[in-house]
Formats: C-alpha cells, structure tokens, sequence
C-alpha cells in the first residue's frame, strides 16, 4: 500500500500554487503593460515562463497526491499601478519575496527526498529578485519582506 | 501587493530571530522513527555546514583584507555569512585566519562568486539530507542567499573585467 503524503505538505503545495497562480498573472500583466521589447518587458516575459513552468509542475504534484489542484482566480488586484519599469520592479520583487516564502514553507514540511524542487525553486526566486533591483538578503524566503 | 484569500492565508508571518542558533528548531518533539531526537542525528549535517560556512566567512574576510576598496561590494556579502555562521551555532570569532587572496581584484571576486556558488549548490544538499525540516528550511535559506552572493559578485567580475573599475 503507498501511503499518501501528509496532509500539511500538500497544504503547503496548495499555497505555492496559489502564489504561483498570482504570479503568472502579475508577470503577465508586466509584459503587457511595458515598453514592447525594452530590457524590463523581456525579463518579465522571463519571469513569466519560469514561474508558469513551476506552476504546471506544482499541478502535477498536487494532483499525483491524489489532491484537487488549486484553480487560478479569474483576475488577481495589483494595488501599483504599472507605468514603468520601477513600478514594474516593485510589483516583481513583491512576486518573488512572495514565492520565495511559500517555498521555504513547503521545505520545512516536505520528506527530504521531496525537497529539492521547491528548494530550487525557492533560489530561483531569489536569484530573480535581483534583476528587478531586489537586494540580497542573509536569509531570503525566511526574513519579512 | 498581490492579494487573495487564499494567498493570505498561505502567507503565515515568518520571522526568525536572527542570533538565535538553529539548534533551538531542532528540539526534542521532533521524533524520528527510531524513537532519537532529530537534533542528534543532523548533528554532524550542522557541525559540517557551520565549518563550512566559517570555511567561507574566511575567504571573504581575507579578500577585503586584500583588497580593501572591494568594501562597498563585500560587506553586505560578510555580514550575510557572520550571520549564516551564528544562524549554524557558531561564532565568528573561531573563524579560521591566514588565508591569502588573489592579488587582482578581479580575480579575487571571481574567486568569491565561485566560492559562493559551491556553498549555495553544498547546503541545498545538506537540506535535502536534514532530518529535520526546520533545518533544512534555513539551510535553504543559507543556500538561496549565497546564491544570490554568486550572482552580484558575477556581475562585479563583469563590470570590473570590462574595464569599467579599476
């Protein structure tokens, strides 16, 4: 008999999901919103495939545990307003902080074989911040944005 | 900010108390199946990764001793890895001295970078090793920085090796 994974592990998958879910959404909306092929809209059309890709990654986990994938919302609120490549940074870094937390959740309760995804995942994140003028902190995913 | 119900509810306040040491996330209730506590069996992990990490500090420190207007680049670099080394139950005074740099500058942070980006590549190891979740938890922490350190020290290599700095 295979034993299910515990409860708070896919918990924790749900919620990167949805993190995921929001982040598409925002780095969607990035790359419409900025200068046709500035330097800015290309790192957002970036961030948005990385980000779908872990998103369709934590479907497949979520529902290889047996569990209903979170759906995406119909539209996510973007409380700044995008006029250009700083704002468009601020949205992006608050992405990846966002991101890099549920990641550091889903580690703390994954059996260690289970880990390596979402600690990858979580250095992307934090990798990523970066380029939209993020600073490097000691520990990232784990200190309050 | 990006906000949903569901969001918010996945977006628990995460705070570590920085000086601590990471033995306290290592206590006694958890229990692994053969009845021992958690904190003795990650314990050669975290005595490995903490002398590692001293091992990395030292680098650092002996390359802004070398090349001291590399400052303004590195001290929020060192200032990461005293507290990744205190985070491990160190201290950084027993941080292990002598050790010579690069005499260019330029090699020196390429040095660094790949210094940095091992450690990153070694603790994500280490976290998939620990026993203990909350350990593996800020040993991914420790790994994530350190490779963001990679990634500006990169780009100074870059920079400098352009001749844009001396």
């Amino acid at each position: 008999m295979t034993l299910l994974p515990a409860a708070s592990y896919v918990a924790t998958l749900q919620d990167a999901l949805a993190a995921e879910h929001a982040s598409v959404y925002a780095y969607g909306a990035l790359a419409g919103r900025l200068a046709t092929s500035s330097p800015a809209q290309e790192r957002a059309a970036d961030g948005y495939r990385e980000h779908l890709e872990r998103r369709d990654a934590l479907i497949a986990q979520v529902a290889g545990s047996g569990a209903v994938p979170t759906p995406a919302e119909p539209a996510y609120a973007i409380p700044v307003r995008i006029t250009g490549p700083s704002s468009a940074a601020r949205v992006a870094r608050q992405v990846e902080d966002r991101c890099a937390v549920h990641y550091a959740a889903v580690v703390a309760v994954a059996e260690a074989k289970q880990r390596a995804f979402a600690l990858d995942a979580w250095t992307d994140c934090a990798t990523r911040l970066l380029g939209w003028d993020g600073r490097a902190t000691a520990l990232p995913g784990l200190e309050q944005p | 900010m990006l906000r949903t119900t569901t969001m918010m509810a996945g977006a628990v306040a995460l705070t570590l108390t920085g000086c601590s040491s990471i033995e306290s996330g290592l206590g006694p209730s958890e229990e692994t199946p053969s009845g021992r506590p958690a904190e003795n069996l990650d314990e050669p992990l975290l005595r490995a990764a903490r002398a590692d990490q001293q091992r990395v500090l030292a680098i650092c420190l002996a390359v802004l001793r070398s090349h001291p207007r590399l400052a303004e680049d590195l001290e929020p670099v060192i200032s990461h890895h005293r507290l990744h080394v205190r985070t491990l139950g160190g201290t950084t005074a027993d941080t292990p001295r002598r050790r010579t740099a690069p005499r260019k500058p330029v090699a020196a942070v390429a040095l660094l970078a790949e210094t940095e980006s091992t450690a990153a590549a070694d603790r994500a190891k280490d976290a998939m090793e620990a026993v203990s979740g909350d350990f593996a938890r800020v040993l991914g922490a420790i790994s994530a920085s350190q490779a963001q350190h990679a990634v500006l020290l990169r780009a100074v290599v870059a920079a400098r090796g352009n001749g844009a700095a001396p």
